[in-house]
């Protein structure tokens, strides 16, 4: 036994050693100079008699860029840029406890010094002496934030009782990792009148106040190195189409619509003449919505299908299978973030063995898979942005909470990394949920309106698509002969993650939808990744809620334009 | 740091409302033709749309009095080195609009103060909308439509709020208009472009950061190339039809060390002209590199100021900041109006406000003095107003305030220095600030005066000011009335003619007593020119000003950063 361990141990070693070399033999400069500054770092940064670093991590992201967007017919803007930045960890202290998970501010300091530290600006240029003078700098400044706010940390905790006291910092297994892509080549010329002819498509269409189009590109290459010995390079290209349009109903109820695509190739972006389709539906759903009812308050059954399925899952649901640290905060800045209800936890911390959702209904994290139902889904990678291996994690098994999804700050209960960091934070990548004995669209109608018979409805809500903003711009009243009537100005009220407990029925079928991830942390917001948000695919099947308020959007709305669009054409 | 050379940077500037801030540039300059032209498809599109906005809304029950649309096209160019590798390099267009939407009349419109509220940001007020930069008619058109709406909204609602506060609220003490009466105007200069071979400036910006990489102890240095064209349309509902377009070349310098205490130490060199060939040549600029290195390394060492009050020289480019900051800044025609206003010279109009020998004019035709072109040159400011030289002070007198649209007691029409950067509404702002200074009060020698004044007085040393940057001024009532610049490099002279640099020097004190004590100047007139934030934006600026004489002035120490010079020798240092 003891033996068969060594062996095992030794050939992992040799694997690990196997796999080193050719990584080293390909470093460039860039990585040879980020890997040689660290060492140096390791090895000989210390503040007096202060402690040494424990774990210093560079990510330099190069980014290439071009984006184009235009709005009836006439280029907007246009543009073509190239990045370099690096952002750099240094932890001081040790796994246990160190000067990270803690938020203080320094009032000696510019807020903009704060809010850029540990990340700097490299040259374009492959020169190893001035990304060396670079990365030293960087990492002076981040050793020193750290050694202050460790002495920080532990004069707060030093007044605190500490009830489940959990480890900084979580140990994985190092690992080296190159992923490769062909990046895209845009003919920034040919977008310039893509955009322009997808855009002139709203000049026919005068009830459309503002509408935009856009096309953007990122080839994103990341090199990444720890003091642990991961390792890993990511050749990331990403292409984006949005188009947005806005326009108000005839009682002032704002009413706007957008389009989100992404692909990671320039073919896997539909045609023109499908995107033309596209935007003119975009354009021509929001006049039928002009025309539409406005809605009156409803309580009662709700189906939620295709994209709104995916977008009420991922807004309201989601964010709870996150395992997000709350940072412990310097005691001035405390009162202040309870104040602000920056403290609260995730509940789902303490539901791990419970009930979250109804016992036909199953969540899945999978980064490892590529295609789902014959679709391409955008959240696969093969490393996390700690260089942790992603893998498949089982988050709601039939109905119970079986973990969240982490990074290396271990959260309550749960001590490593699920490889899921993006963005600085936990994300999800590719959202598989899953119903047991799933029924066919008919069979979800035919119980959508069996329900709504029980309740004595007229009719019941449909929701069909939703902005990220949480508003529907899709909903529809089905009437119990099975025809429908488009509303507007709808509003949910009160849906929170408890109600998808009580969800009575999901389809067979699973609605697909790729989003940007958008983490909602305080300090991901202050360093947004130069590549963009991490995409994520989401699979969800429709879901039937119970019981649901739908209401009426309320606020104060400003009247429709007084004078007529000009693109009217009655001057 | 709050020096800035990118206009793009400025929408941070907001929330340092009333604080306003000067930065080096210097300056060359190149000629301009005004040619008739035929009129641009732009302008074209927003006449027909202000004329159709002011036909279609005149029916309504409060309708607009005066309409004004400004598009300002924007076409630049940026590269950026840092020890003489490339960071940035890109260009860029952009069209930003900016509508000027009153309901009311001349005499109360929407632009009312609104007293005893809260006071309200210019952050809230900043609106940057972008408008397509293709001549296309229809689609800049469909824009000026949507935002022109949403502005006649929201000035007939915040008209109700002005009618309200003004039967609330006690009748202020300055019972002028809101808007004031101006000739149209109707100018058009041909549309001039910028090409940059950014391949060829590459190269210089990464030659001209190159000499720093071999100092261990500089740790920053870039250089900035910024090329813009700015082109700018303007029409109005009283029958101003404008179009001006000027080119603008800078670049900028910018390198600092640490003192061993962690006191941050920079320096900074910047040239503007309005076509490349103003810009200095290559050897120029290496020079004013080794200049730089040369007064960094002196000043990591230099021995730190203490705190003095005493006799000073400040050079012409230190004046003419001193002279911005201090002066300049309360000259601004609406600060004598807004209550929350210190109104520092409001009753002084006809009385001495600078020794009898000195007066200031400031001038926006003129393109260049001194050898160097002046930034704050322009036509046409941001309301349409033709510019013109305004004599704010003579032989030592004030005569009047610079003044946008917004007339105050006393002082009924603009004079043409309503300035904006896009996204802001314009708000009285320098222009060229020249002084001038009669031949009785100039002196040769000022060294040799300061040194007298020092024995007279009695002291160890004089300082001598040779560079200063930045600074900011409080005009604001709420907060004292002092001013703060930053000098950059300063000289100890002792009574025997010795200097000596010093680092870490803050001037102080008061603005009026300050001025009261100005001695005497020299005849040699310096340049300063640079991006001034205030309540409407950044907005180019140039300062022109002898050196000049102060017989005390006071100084403390700066306070320094609090991050010591990196622990680890530089990487290549080690080897």
């Amino acid at each position: 036994m003891l033996k068969q361990m060594k062996i095992a141990v030794v050939s992992l070693l040799l694997a690990a050693l196997a796999a080193a070399l050719p990584a080293r033999a390909q470093d460039d400069v860039v990585m040879k100079a980020m890997r040689d500054e660290l060492d140096r770092s390791m090895k000989q940064l210390q503040l007096e008699d202060l402690e040494k670093p424990y774990f210093i991590a560079y990510r330099v992201v190069d980014s290439e860029s071009t984006g184009v967007s235009a709005s009836f017919g006439a280029l907007d803007s246009s543009s073509q840029g190239r990045s370099r930045r690096i952002t750099v960890e240094v932890r001081v202290g040790s796994y246990q406890l160190d000067n990270t998970n803690f938020f203080s501010f320094n009032f000696n300091m510019s807020s903009m010094v704060q809010a850029f530290n540990g990340t700097a600006e490299l040259p374009l240029d492959d020169d190893y002496n001035e990304l060396r003078r670079q990365i030293w700098l960087v990492t002076d400044s981040a050793y020193k934030k750290a050694v202050e706010d460790l002495a920080k940390k532990r004069a707060a905790l030093e007044n605190k009782v500490d009830t489940d006291r959990i480890p900084d910092f979580s140990r994985e297994t190092p690992t080296q990792t190159a992923i490769t892509a062909a990046p895209i080549h845009v003919d920034r010329a040919q977008w310039e009148t893509e955009a322009r002819n997808l855009s002139a498509l709203f000049r026919a269409m005068p009830d459309i106040y503002t509408s935009s189009v856009s096309f953007s590109a990122v080839n994103s290459n990341v090199r990444y190195v720890n003091s642990e010995g991961t390792r890993y390079t990511r050749q990331e290209p990403r292409v984006t189409f949005n188009a947005h349009a806005n326009t108000q109903a005839a009682d002032g109820a704002p009413l706007e619509d957008s389009m989100f695509l992404y692909a990671s190739s320039l073919d896997a972006l539909p045609d023109s003449d499908a995107l033309a389709t596209r935007v003119r539906a975009l354009g021509q759903h929001l006049q039928d919505l002009r025309a539409s009812a406005e809605i009156q308050n409803y309580n009662g059954p709700v189906l939620a299908e295709g994209d709104a399925a995916a977008q009420l899952f991922r807004m309201i649901f989601l964010p709870n299978l996150l395992g997000v640290r709350r940072p412990m905060m310097d005691s001035a800045l405390s009162a202040l973030g309870a104040r602000a209800g920056i403290s609260a936890d995730n509940p789902f911390l303490d539901k791990i063995g419970g009930r979250v959702l109804p016992d036909f209904l199953s969540v899945t994290d999978n980064p490892t898979l590529a295609e789902l139902n014959g679709k391409p889904l955008a959240g696969t990678c093969k490393v996390d942005e700690d260089g942790v291996p992603t893998r498949q994690t089982l988050l709601v098994d039939k109905g119970i909470l079986k973990t969240l999804l982490t990074t290396r700050d271990p959260v309550r209960g749960i001590e490593h990394s699920s490889g899921s960091r993006h963005d600085g934070q936990a994300a999800p990548s590719n959202v598989i949920v899953t119903a047991d004995n799933g029924l066919s669209q008919d069979d979800l109608h035919a119980k959508f309106l069996a329900l709504l018979k029980q309740e004595n409805k007229d009719y019941g809500i449909v929701l069909r698509r939703m902005r990220t903003s949480g508003q529907p711009v899709m909903a529809f009243k089905m009437y119990q002969d099975g025809h429908e009537e488009l509303i507007h100005g709808v509003q949910l009220s009160g849906l929170n993650a408890a109600a998808f407990k009580d969800i009575v029925a999901a389809s067979k079928e699973q609605n697909m939808l790729t989003v940007e991830f958008r983490p909602e942390s305080l300090m991901s917001i202050l360093s947004p990744g130069d590549e963009g948000f991490a995409p994520v695919t989401l699979a969800v099947p429709s879901l039937l809620f119970d019981d649901v308020t739908v209401r009426k959007v309320r606020g104060e709305t400003s009247k429709p334009p007084i004078v007529p669009s000009p693109l009217a054409g009655e001057n | 740091m709050r020096l800035t050379y990118n206009d793009h940077d400025l929408p941070g500037i907001p929330s340092m409302r009333r604080y306003s801030f000067l930065t080096l540039l210097l300056v060359l300059g190149a000629g301009l033709c005004a040619a008739a032209q035929s009129v641009s498809p732009v302008l074209q599109a927003m006449q027909t749309e202000l004329d159709r906005s002011m036909q279609k809304l005149k029916t309504q029950p409060v309708p607009p009095y005066f309409l004004s649309y400004e598009i300002i096209d924007t076409h630049s160019y940026t590269v950026t080195a840092a020890f003489g590798k490339l960071t940035r390099s890109g260009e860029s267009h952009r069209r930003q609009l900016d509508i000027d939407m009153r309901v009311g009349d001349y005499a109360m419109d929407n632009s009312h103060e609104i007293r005893g509220g809260l006071p309200t940001s210019s952050l809230a007020s900043f609106s940057s909308t972008t408008v397509p930069i293709d001549n296309d008619p229809d689609a800049i058109r469909a824009v000026l439509w949507y935002h022109t709406d949403e502005r006649f909204k929201r000035a007939v609602e915040q008209l109700t709020r002005v009618k309200t506060n003004a039967q609330v609220e006690v009748a202020p003490e300055d019972k002028s208009d809101d808007f004031s009466h101006e000739q149209p105007q109707q100018f058009s200069e041909p549309q001039r472009d910028v090409k940059v071979d950014l391949k060829a400036w590459e190269d210089k910006i990464r030659k001209y950061t190159a000499p720093f990489a071999k100092y261990s102890n500089i740790y920053g240095a870039q250089a900035i190339l910024e090329v813009s064209a700015e082109t700018r349309w303007f029409v109005n509902s009283e029958g101003s039809r404008i179009q001006t377009s000027q080119p603008t070349w800078r670049l900028f310098l910018v390198a600092s060390t640490k003192a061993d205490d962690g006191m941050e130490l920079p320096r900074y060199e910047s040239w503007l002209g309005f076509s490349e060939k103003d810009l200095p040549d290559d050897a120029s600029v290496l020079k004013a590199v080794e200049n730089m290195i040369r007064d960094l390394e002196a000043l990591r060492v230099a021995p730190v100021a203490d705190p003095y009050t005493g006799p000073a020289i400040l050079s012409g480019r230190a004046s003419g900041v001193f002279f911005h900051e201090i002066f300049g800044h309360r000259v601004e025609g609406h600060r004598q109006k807004w209550a929350n206003e210190a109104q520092t010279f409001k009753k002084m109009i006809g009385q001495e406000v600078l020794p009898k020998d000195f007066s200031v004019y400031f001038d926006p035709t003129v393109e260049r003095m001194a050898g160097t072109a002046l930034a704050g040159y322009y036509l046409y400011d941001n309301q349409g107003v033709k510019a013109r030289r305004v004599d704010v002070v003579d032989d030592g007198v004030l005569k009047t305030f610079l003044m946008s649209r917004t007339p105050i007691e006393g002082i009924p029409q603009s004079n043409g220095h309503g300035r904006a950067q896009a996204g802001f509404a314009p708000v009285a702002r320098q222009s060229n600030l020249i002084v001038q200074v009669a031949q009785s009060s100039v002196k040769p020698d000022l060294k040799k005066l300061l040194i007298e004044e020092v024995k007279k007085q009695g002291l160890p040393y004089g300082l001598y000011f040779a560079d200063i940057s930045g600074g900011f001024t409080f005009t604001g009532r709420t907060v004292p009335n002092a001013f703060n610049v930053m000098p950059l490099v300063v000289y100890r002279i002792y009574p025997d003619g010795r200097e000596e640099l010093v680092r870490g020097v803050d001037l102080i004190g008061t603005p009026l007593t300050t001025f009261s004590k100005i001695e005497a100047a020299d005849n040699h007139a310096e340049v300063f020119n640079g991006i001034c934030g205030a309540e409407s934006g950044g907005v180019p600026v140039s300062a022109v000003s002898p050196a000049i004489l102060i017989s005390q002035i006071e100084v403390q120490k700066k306070q320094k950063s609090q991050e010591r010079p990196p622990i680890l020798p530089a990487p290549f240092a080690q080897k």
